[in-house]
C-alpha cells in the first residue's frame, strides 16, 4: 500500500512539475519549432498533444528498466541517445502498425503526428532528463504525461496569441516568427520567476 | 541561381528564418564555449548524417528511413560527443542534455526528407553545408552577444562592462536576442525584396538630397 | 459607417488619455509619502524614468511605424509605475533599464499601447528583478534620508530592513503595527507602503472608472479567502489577511497595472474570472516562490490569457440570455 501511494505520489509531483515548473516549450524550449509547425499549419493541438503524451509515457515506462543497466556502463553519456532514439523507434513503429490497421477517424492526420511527435526534442528531452534526476518508475511516467501535457499547454498558449502576433498592427519586421519569440520568450521569464531558479539543462 | 543555392546562410537560415533548431541556441548557448561546443557538434553531426543518410536506399518505407537516420546520428554523436568533451571539457557539462538533443534536430528528421535528400548528392551537401553554417554563424552571435552583455565575459575572460544583464543568460534572454536578430533579418529581407523602382527612387532621393 | 468608426475610436483614444492622465495624477499623489521618508531620491528616480519613456518614445517612433500616432501618455505611466515598484535607494541605471526593456520588448513590437498583449512595466521589474536583485530587492528602514548619488553602494549610512514580503516568506509574522501600515512606515517598494493612500487612490480610479470593481474585487476577495484557508502566519486570521494584502506589490499591482485596457479583459465576467485566477496564481507562488515581487510574474502570464477570459465571458453571457429567453418564450406560451 505504500509503495502504490509512494508511486501515486511521485507520478503526481513529478506530473505537475513537467507541466508548470519544467515546462518543455517555456523552459527549455525543447519542442517549440514543433510547437510553430503545427500552429502555423492550424492542426488540432490537443490531439498532437495525446499523442506525443501516449508516445512519451511508453517510451519513458520501456527507459525506466533499461536505463540501471545502462548507468553501469562507462560510456553512458555517449550511449544513452542511441538506446533511447531505439526505445523511441520501437514505440513509434509499434504506433505507426496499430494507426494502419485501425479504423479510427482522422487516421491520416494521427499518422502525420506521430511522424512529427516521436523523434521530437520534446521526447528524448523527456527521458534524458528522468535519467538525469535518476527519478523512480512513477517519477517517468509522471514526468513523461506532464511533458505531454506541458507541451500541449504551452501550445495553447501559444495558439490563442497566434491572431495577434500575426496581424497588420505588429511592425512588419516583427510580424510572425520574430514577435512569437518574444511572446513566448516573455511567457518563459514568468515562469522562471514562478519557480524563482534556472533550471538545471 | 548562385545566391538560392546559398540560402541556407541567410535568406532561408534555419533558426532566424525557419525556427528550427531554436532549443540550444535558445538555452543553451549563452556563452560562446557552449554556443562552439554546440554549433561544431551541429555541423559535425548534421553534415555527416545527412551525407550517409544519401546512401539509403529510397524504396525504404519512410519509418524506417528516419529511424536509420536518427541511428545513424546517434553513432556519429558518440565520437563527437568524445571529441568536444577534450575540446569543450565545462561546456559539455553546462549544456547538458542539448548536446545529445542534436541527434533529433530538425534538419535530420524533417527536412532531409522534405529538401535535402530530394536534391543530387553534391547540391545537397552544399545546401546542407549552407543551412549548417548559417546555423553556426547565429549560434556562436547569439553566444557572443549572451555572454558580453549577460555576463560581462568572454570565453571566460572578464570583460570590463560597466553593467550586465543576468537575465540574458536565461531562456528569456535567448528568446530576446534570436527575436531581435529574426526581426533584423527579416527587416533586410523586407528591404530585399521591395520592388527595384521603389529601391531606385529611394537611392535617386537620397543622391538628390546629397547633392544639396 | 466610417465616420461612426473613427467618433468611437476618438472616443476610446480620448478615455485612454484621460485614463493615463488619472494614473498620473494618482501616482504623484503617492510620491509625498516616499519623499518624506527618504528625501528627494524618489523624484528624481521617476524624472529619470520619465526622461529615459520620453526619448524611448520619440526614437521608437522613428523605427516602428506603427507608434508614429498623437503622442500618448502610456509610456510615461509605465515608467512612473516602474520606479514606484521599485526601492527609493535603487540606482539611476537600474530604473533606466527597467524601462527601455519594458517598452523596446513589450510595447513598440507588439504594435503600441492599443495592441500590446504585455504589461511593459510588469515586464521592465521582472527583468531587473532578475538582472539586479541586490538593488531591487535591498529596501531602505524608512526615515533613512537617501543621497543623490546615482549609484548608493559607497553610502555606508543607509540602513536595510526586511520587507514584510520576506518575511513571510520564512513562515514569520512582520512586526509592525496596523498604524504604520497605513502610514507607510516599513520597508517595501517606494510606492508600495503607504496603504492608506494607495486604498484612497484605488477607490478614486474605481469610482473613475479608470480600473474596473470586477478586477478589484474579485483579486482581493480571493486574496482574502486564501489567507484564512491557508494563513503563512501562526497570529492569527486577521494578521493574515492584513499583510498578506499589504505585503509585496499586490496592493500596488492591483490599483496601477489593471488598467491598461490591451493587456486585461474588457468583459465583466471576464474581469472576475481574470482577478480570481490572477490572485490565486499570486497566492500559490508566495507559497511556493521566493521573489518579492512575484505579482508582476503572474501578471504577465494572466495578461496572455486575457482575451480567453473575455471569450469565456462572452460565452457566459450568451448562456444567461440564451436560458433567459428561454425562459421568457416558455413563460409566453404558458400564457
Amino acid at each position: 500500500m505504500d509503495l502504490l501511494l509512494g508511486f501515486a505520489s511521485d507520478m503526481f509531483f513529478y506530473g505537475i512539475v513537467a507541466i508548470f515548473l519544467e515546462n518543455t516549450v517555456l523552459s527549455r524550449a525543447l519542442g517549440a519549432s514543433t510547437t510553430l509547425w503545427m500552429i502555423r499549419k492550424k492542426y488540432n493541438i490537443f490531439l498532437f498533444g495525446l499523442i506525443m503524451t501516449v508516445i512519451t509515457t511508453i517510451s519513458a515506462i520501456i527507459a525506466y528498466f533499461i536505463t540501471p543497466w545502462l548507468e553501469n556502463e562507462k560510456n553512458a553519456y555517449y550511449l544513452k541517445p542511441l538506446i533511447y532514439v531505439c526505445v523511441i523507434a520501437v514505440v513509434y513503429v509499434i504506433m505507426i502498425l496499430v494507426t494502419n490497421h485501425s479504423n479510427i477517424k482522422h487516421k491520416d492526420t494521427i499518422l502525420i503526428f506521430i511522424h512529427r511527435c516521436s523523434f521530437n526534442c520534446a521526447v528524448l528531452g523527456a527521458l534524458l532528463l528522468s535519467a538525469q534526476a535518476k527519478l523512480s518508475l512513477g517519477g517517468y511516467i509522471g514526468f513523461g504525461i506532464g511533458t505531454g501535457i506541458g507541451f500541449t499547454f504551452a501550445t495553447f498558449l501559444i495558439e490563442v496569441a497566434y491572431e495577434r502576433l500575426n496581424s497588420p498592427k505588429i511592425p512588419k519586421a516583427f510580424r510572425g516568427f520574430p514577435i512569437t519569440l518574444f511572446y513566448i520568450g516573455i511567457l518563459s521569464l514568468a515562469v522562471y520567476g514562478m519557480i524563482g531558479h534556472e533550471l538545471p539543462f | 541561381m548562385a545566391f538560392e543555392r546559398l540560402e541556407g546562410f541567410l535568406t532561408q537560415n534555419t533558426v532566424l528564418e525557419r525556427g528550427l533548431v531554436i532549443a540550444p541556441v535558445i538555452v543553451a548557448a549563452n556563452t560562446l564555449n557552449n554556443a562552439l561546443a554546440l554549433g561544431i557538434s551541429f555541423t559535425v553531426i548534421t553534415l555527416l548524417t545527412l551525407l550517409i543518410a544519401s546512401f539509403v536506399p529510397k524504396h525504404l518505407s519512410y519509418t524506417i528511413r528516419v529511424i536509420l537516420y536518427v541511428i545513424t546520428a546517434c553513432i556519429i554523436f558518440i565520437p563527437t560527443a568524445k571529441v568536444m568533451n577534450h575540446l569543450f571539457t565545462e561546456s559539455i557539462f553546462k549544456v547538458g542534455i542539448f548536446l545529445p538533443l542534436l541527434v533529433t534536430n530538425s534538419l535530420i528528421v524533417t527536412k532531409s526528407e522534405t529538401r535535402f535528400l530530394r536534391k543530387p548528392r553534391l547540391m545537397m551537401l552544399l545546401d546542407v553545408f549552407c543551412h549548417v553554417i548559417g546555423f553556426f554563424m547565429v549560434i556562436v552571435l547569439v553566444g557572443v552577444i549572451r555572454e558580453i552583455l549577460g555576463n560581462g565575459t568572454l570565453m571566460g575572460n572578464a570583460i570590463n562592462m560597466p553593467i550586465h544583464f543576468a537575465v540574458l543568460m536565461l531562456p528569456f534572454g535567448g528568446f530576446i536576442t534570436v527575436g531581435f536578430l529574426s526581426a533584423l533579418l527579416q527587416r533586410i529581407h523586407l528591404y530585399l525584396q521591395q520592388p527595384v523602382k521603389q529601391k531606385k527612387r529611394h537611392w535617386a532621393t537620397e543622391i538628390k538630397e546629397g547633392e544639396k | 459607417m466610417m465616420v461612426i468608426l473613427e467618433m468611437v475610436e476618438k472616443e476610446k483614444n480620448m478615455s485612454n488619455k484621460t485614463k493615463h492622465l488619472y494614473l498620473i495624477i494618482s501616482m504623484l499623489a503617492i510620491l509625498i509619502v516616499p519623499v518624506y521618508l527618504y528625501g528627494i531620491r524618489p523624484i528624481i528616480v521617476m524624472a529619470i524614468g520619465i526622461g529615459t519613456a520620453i526619448i524611448m518614445d520619440m526614437i521608437c517612433r522613428i523605427f516602428f511605424k506603427t507608434a508614429r500616432k498623437k503622442f500618448d501618455l502610456s509610456s510615461i505611466v509605465c515608467a512612473m509605475a516602474m520606479a514606484l515598484m521599485l526601492p527609493a535607494c535603487v540606482d539611476y541605471y537600474v530604473i533606466v533599464v527597467a524601462v527601455v526593456t519594458g517598452l523596446l520588448i513589450a510595447k513598440y513590437p507588439f504594435g503600441g499601447t492599443d495592441h500590446m498583449i504585455f504589461h511593459p512595466a510588469a515586464l521592465g521589474l521582472a527583468t531587473v528583478a532578475i538582472s539586479f536583485p541586490e538593488q531591487v530587492f535591498s529596501f531602505p528602514a524608512p526615515q533613512t534620508k537617501l543621497g543623490l548619488a546615482a549609484s548608493l553602494n559607497e553610502q555606508a549610512q543607509i540602513i536595510y530592513s526586511s520587507s514584510p514580503a520576506s518575511i513571510l516568506n520564512v513562515g514569520g509574522t512582520p512586526k509592525i503595527s496596523y498604524f504604520d501600515l497605513l502610514l507607510g512606515n516599513f520597508a517595501g517598494a517606494t510606492g508600495a507602503t503607504c496603504i492608506l493612500v494607495l486604498v484612497l487612490i484605488l477607490l478614486f480610479l474605481m469610482v473613475r472608472k479608470v480600473v474596473t470593481y470586477q478586477l478589484v474585487f474579485s483579486c482581493l476577495a480571493t486574496v482574502v479567502i486564501y489567507a484564512t484557508l491557508f494563513p503563512r502566519v501562526a497570529t492569527g486570521t486577521l494578521n493574515s489577511i492584513v499583510f498578506e494584502l499589504t505585503s509585496g506589490i499586490l496592493l500596488f499591482g492591483v490599483t496601477f497595472l489593471l488598467s491598461e485596457p490591451a493587456t486585461v479583459p474588457q468583459t465583466g465576467f471576464g474581469q472576475v474570472f481574470y482577478g480570481f485566477v490572477l490572485a490565486i496564481c499570486v497566492m500559490l507562488f508566495r507559497t511556493v516562490g521566493s521573489l518579492d515581487v512575484e505579482f508582476v510574474f503572474v501578471l504577465l502570464f494572466t495578461n496572455a490569457l486575457s482575451k480567453e477570459f473575455d471569450k469565456l465571458g462572452h460565452f457566459l453571457v450568451r448562456r444567461i440570455k440564451g436560458e433567459a429567453s428561454n425562459q421568457m418564450k416558455a413563460g409566453d406560451s404558458n400564457i
